[in-house]
C-alpha cells in the first residue's frame, strides 16, 4: 500500500483518539468508583440494579417500620408490666384486708382508689400523640373516668417485612374490659374495703388472680411480636447487605483493572507521541541538498 | 523537418514539461493537508513522429493532461459509510441527551424520587396521625410528580430543540443541493473541450461527502461528469444540473415535516444521515418514551387514588383522591400529574385510613408497596421494573448506536486510509518528482545551449 502523509496523520490522530477515550473512561471510573453510572454503561446491569436500588429503599423503609414498631411494642410492654404490678399490689391489699381494722380498711379502700386512678392514666398511656391502648381510634383518650371504651377493637398495623404486619397498638377493651372489667374490679373492691363486706373483698380475690393471669398472656403476646420484629430486622439487616453488596458488584468499577487500564493506556500515548516525533520529523526534502 | 532550429522546439517543449511537472508537484506539496484534495499526475507522451534519415524519431515530450487520482467505486463505500457515522453520532448524542433526562442511576430521576415516596408513606404508616409525617409523606408526593412532568416537559423540550435542527439541517441540505446543481453546471461547460477541471471536481467531491453526511443519500454519475443525488426515501435531490430542494410544512402539532417536489410527506422515510438519526430520536425516540412516562403516571394515578378514595381522612372525609387528574387521561397522564390541591393545602386529608380509626395507616402501608407492587398496566410489572427496563432499553439503544458509530469510524477509517493511499499527497514522493523535473529541466536547458553551440559552429562555418 502507498502510503500518504495524510495516512501517517491519521493513523497518529487515531491512535491518540483511542487511547484518550480509555483514559477518560477510566479516570471517570476511577473518579466516583463506578463503572456504570448512566444506564447506557452497560444496560443489563443497569436494569438489574435499578431494581435492586428499589428494593434496598424499601427494605430499609421496612426496617425502619419495623423499628418504630418494636418502640412501641416495647412501651406496651413496659405498661402492661406496671399493670401487672398494680394489679399484684392490689391484690397484697386484698388478702391483707381480712386482719385489717375498719380504720385501716378506710385506707386501703384509699389506696386502691389511687390505684384505680394509676390504672386509668396507664390504660390512657401515649406516645408521640399516639393512645396505645385505643385499638386504631389513637387520638383520643380510650377511656374517660368511669372506664368507659371510646376506641375500638382494631389494631394499627405496622409492616415489618414483604409479607408480616404486626398490631402496633391494642385494643383496650380487650385488655382491661373484657373477661373481667379491670376498672369496675377495682371500684368493686374499693367499695367492698369501704362497706367491710369481707365475703365481697374475698370474691375479689379470684377476680384479681384472674386479671393478672391474663395479663401475663397478653404480655406474652406482646413479647412474641417483638420477637417476630426481632427476627424481621435480622432477616432485613441481611438481606440491605446483599442488596448492597449485589448493587455494588453490578455498579462498581474494580478500581486495580481500572488502574492498569489507566497506566497502560498513558504508556501507549507516550510510545505513541514519541513515535510520531520520530516519524514526522523524518522527511526527503532534509536529505537533499 | 529536419532542420537544426527545429530542435529548439524540442527542447522548448521539454523544458515546459518539467516545468508543469515542477509546478504541479509544487501544487501536490502545498495542499499536503487541503480536505478534499486528490493528488495530481503529469502524464506525459511523445511528440508527433518525425522522419529522419534511417527512420522515425518524436519530436520531444508533450503533456498529454493533468490527471486527479480517484477511485470512484471507493469514494461511493467511503460517502455511505461517512453517511451512517454521522447518523450512529447524532442518534448517539440524541440518545444520551434523553438519558441524561432520565437522570443517572442514583441520582435525581424518578425513580429516586419513588423510593423518597415509598419510604415517605412508609414512615407514615407507623404513624398516620402524625401531621409532620403527613405533610412529609404528601412533599414527597408532590416531588413525585414534579419529577414526573419535569422529565416529560425537558423531553418534550428535546424534541422542540430537536425540529429546530432538523429546520436548521433542511435549509443547509437545499443549499447545498443547489450547490451542487451549479457545479455541475459550471463541471459541464468546463470540461467541454475533453480537460478535467480537477479543482471544481474536488469542490463537488467535498459538496457530496457534506449531502451524504447529512442525508445518508447516494450520489450516482451516468456520465462521470454530472452527478445526481438521491435521497433514502428515493426521492431526486440534484439531477444534473436541477436541484429539488425539501419542502417545509408544519403538521397539527407543529412538527415540522418534509416534502419531496411532487409535495408529498417523505418525513418518515428519510431515515439516513444527520437528518435521519435527528428524525427517529424526534419521531421515534422520545415519543416512545414519552408514551411510557404517561403509562407510569396514569398507573400511579389510578391505583394511587383507588387506595385513598376508600380510605378515610383524618377528619373523617372520605373519596378524596391523592393524585388529579382523577381518572387519569388516556395521554398527557405524565404532563398533568399533579396532588390533589386539597391534600397539599392540609395533609389531614390524606386519606389512609381503611377502617376510619385515625390510627389506621394500612392504606399508606398500601401505598409505600406501590413502587414494588406489580400492575396489569405496566405489563404485569412493578414501576421499579418498568422504570429499570425504560432506562435499559434506553441504555441499550445507546450502546448499540456507540457500537455502531464505532464500527462506521473504524471502517471509514480504513477507508479513508485506502482513499489517502490513492489520492493522498506524499511529500517523499514529491520530493523526488521534485528532484526529478528539476534535472529533466537541467538536461534539457543543457540541452538548448549544446543546440546554440552547435548551431554557432554551424553559421561561423565558411
Amino acid at each position: 500500500m502507498r502510503v500518504s502523509d495524510a495516512i501517517l496523520q491519521e493513523t497518529y490522530l487515531r491512535g491518540i483518539r483511542n487511547q484518550r477515550r480509555t483514559l477518560d473512561r477510566a479516570l471517570a471510573q476511577l473518579g466516583d468508583g463506578k463503572r456504570v453510572r448512566h444506564a447506557s454503561d452497560d444496560p443489563v446491569a443497569a436494569a438489574a440494579s435499578l431494581e435492586l436500588r428499589a428494593r434496598l429503599v424499601r427494605t430499609e423503609g421496612l426496617r425502619r417500620s419495623a423499628q418504630s414498631a418494636a418502640f412501641e411494642l416495647n412501651t406496651i410492654d413496659v405498661t402492661l408490666g406496671e399493670v401487672f404490678n398494680l394489679i399484684s399490689e392490689a391484690r397484697t391489699i386484698a388478702l391483707g384486708a381480712g386482719a385489717a381494722s375498719d380504720q385501716q380498711r378506710e385506707i386501703q379502700a384509699g389506696q386502691i382508689d389511687q390505684l384505680r386512678e394509676r390504672l386509668l392514666f396507664l390504660s390512657n398511656t401515649e406516645q408521640d400523640g399516639r393512645y396505645l391502648f385505643g385499638g386504631t381510634e389513637t387520638l383520643a383518650p380510650p377511656f374517660d373516668a368511669s372506664g368507659a371504651y371510646a376506641g375500638n377493637d382494631g389494631e394499627a398495623q405496622a409492616a415489618i417485612d414483604e409479607s408480616q404486619t404486626v398490631g402496633t397498638t391494642l385494643s383496650g377493651e380487650r385488655i382491661f374490659v373484657t373477661d373481667g372489667d379491670l376498672f369496675a374490679l377495682m371500684g368493686n373492691l374499693a367499695q367492698a374495703l369501704r362497706d367491710n363486706d369481707t365475703a365481697a373483698i374475698e370474691a375479689r380475690l379470684p377476680e384479681l388472680k384472674n386479671a393478672l393471669d391474663r395479663l401475663g398472656v397478653n404480655r406474652a403476646e406482646v413479647g412474641d411480636r417483638l420477637v417476630r420484629i426481632e427476627q424481621a430486622l435480622d432477616r432485613g439487616a441481611d438481606s440491605a447487605l446483599r442488596l448492597k453488596l449485589r448493587i455494588g458488584e453490578l455498579e462498581d468499577a474494580d478500581i486495580e483493572q481500572t488502574a492498569f487500564e489507566l497506566t497502560s493506556a498513558s504508556t501507549t500515548l507516550d510510545a505513541l507521541s514519541a513515535g510520531a516525533a520520530k516519524v514526522f520529523q523524518r522527511s526527503l526534502f532534509d536529505y537533499l541538498g | 523537418m529536419s532542420g537544426l532550429f527545429s530542435y529548439f522546439d524540442l527542447g522548448t517543449r521539454a523544458l515546459s514539461a518539467a516545468r508543469i511537472g515542477l509546478q504541479v508537484a509544487g501544487d501536490n506539496i502545498a495542499n499536503a493537508s487541503t480536505p478534499g484534495y486528490a493528488r495530481r499526475r503529469v502524464d506525459l507522451t511523445p511528440g508527433f513522429l518525425v522522419r529522419v534519415q534511417g527512420g522515425f524519431l518524436d519530436s520531444g515530450v508533450e503533456v498529454a493532461r493533468i490527471r486527479r487520482a480517484e477511485d470512484r467505486f471507493l469514494q461511493v463505500t467511503l460517502e455511505r459509510e461517512r453517511g451512517n457515522l454521522s447518523g450512529s453520532r447524532e442518534r448517539l448524542r440524541g440518545l444520551q441527551e434523553i438519558e441524561a433526562t432520565f437522570g443517572s442511576l442514583d441520582g435525581d430521576g424518578i425513580a429516586s424520587a419513588w423510593a423518597g415516596f415509598t419510604d415517605a408513606f412508609g414512615n407514615l404508616a407507623s404513624s398516620p396521625e402524625s401531621p409532620a409525617l403527613r405533610r412529609s409523606a404528601v412533599s414527597s408526593a408532590e416531588s413525585l410528580t414534579r419529577q414526573i412532568r419535569d422529565t416529560y416537559t425537558r423531553l418534550d423540550d428535546q424534541r422542540r430543540a430537536e425540529d429546530g435542527s432538523i429546520e436548521q439541517l433542511t435549509g443547509e441540505i437545499n443549499r447545498l443541493a443547489n450547490d451542487l446543481a451549479a457545479l455541475n453546471r459550471r463541471i459541464l461547460s468546463e470540461e467541454a473541450d475533453g480537460a478535467v477541471a480537477a479543482p471544481l471536481r474536488d469542490q463537488r467531491q467535498v459538496v457530496v461527502e457534506s449531502l451524504v453526511e447529512l442525508t445518508g443519500g447516494s450520489a450516482t454519475s451516468a456520465d462521470g461528469s454530472r452527478v445526481l443525488f438521491s435521497l433514502p426515501s428515493g426521492t431526486t435531490l440534484v439531477n444534473a444540473d436541477t436541484a429539488f430542494p425539501l419542502g417545509k410544512t408544519r403538521d397539527a402539532n407543529g412538527i415540522l415535516q418534509l416534502k419531496g417536489p411532487d409535495g408529498q410527506i417523505i418525513t418518515s422515510r428519510l431515515r439516513g444521515g444527520k437528518l435521519g438519526a435527528l428524525l427517529s430520536v424526534r419521531d421515534d425516540a422520545i415519543p416512545a418514551r414519552l408514551a411510557e412516562l404517561d403509562r407510569l403516571a396514569a398507573d400511579l394515578i389510578t391505583r394511587a387514588n383507588a387506595l385513598t378514595t376508600s380510605g378515610t381522612a383524618l377528619d373523617g372525609s372520605t373519596g378524596v383522591p391523592l393524585f388529579d387528574p382523577d381518572p387519569a387521561p388516556a395521554t398527557g397522564a405524565a404532563r398533568s400529574i399533579v396532588v390533589n390541591s386539597q391534600v397539599v393545602a392540609d395533609p389531614s386529608l390524606l386519606a389512609i385510613s381503611a377502617d376510619g380509626a385515625p390510627g389506621d395507616g394500612a392504606l399508606a402501608v398500601e401505598l409505600s408497596r406501590l413502587q414494588t407492587t406489580a400492575s396489569a398496566a405496566l405489563g404485569n410489572r412493578t414501576p421499579a421494573q418498568f422504570l429499570a427496563e425504560v432506562a435499559s432499553t434506553l441504555g441499550g439503544q445507546i450502546a448499540d448506536a456507540d457500537v455502531a458509530g464505532n464500527v462506521a469510524e473504524s471502517v471509514l477509517d480504513g477507508l479513508v486510509a485506502r482513499r489517502d493511499s490513492i489520492t493522498g499527497v506524499s511529500l517523499d514522493e514529491e520530493a523526488v518528482e521534485l528532484v526529478r523535473f528539476q534535472r529533466a529541466f537541467e538536461a534539457a536547458a543543457r540541452f538548448i545551449q549544446v543546440l546554440n553551440e552547435v548551431t554557432e559552429t554551424a553559421i561561423n562555418l565558411r
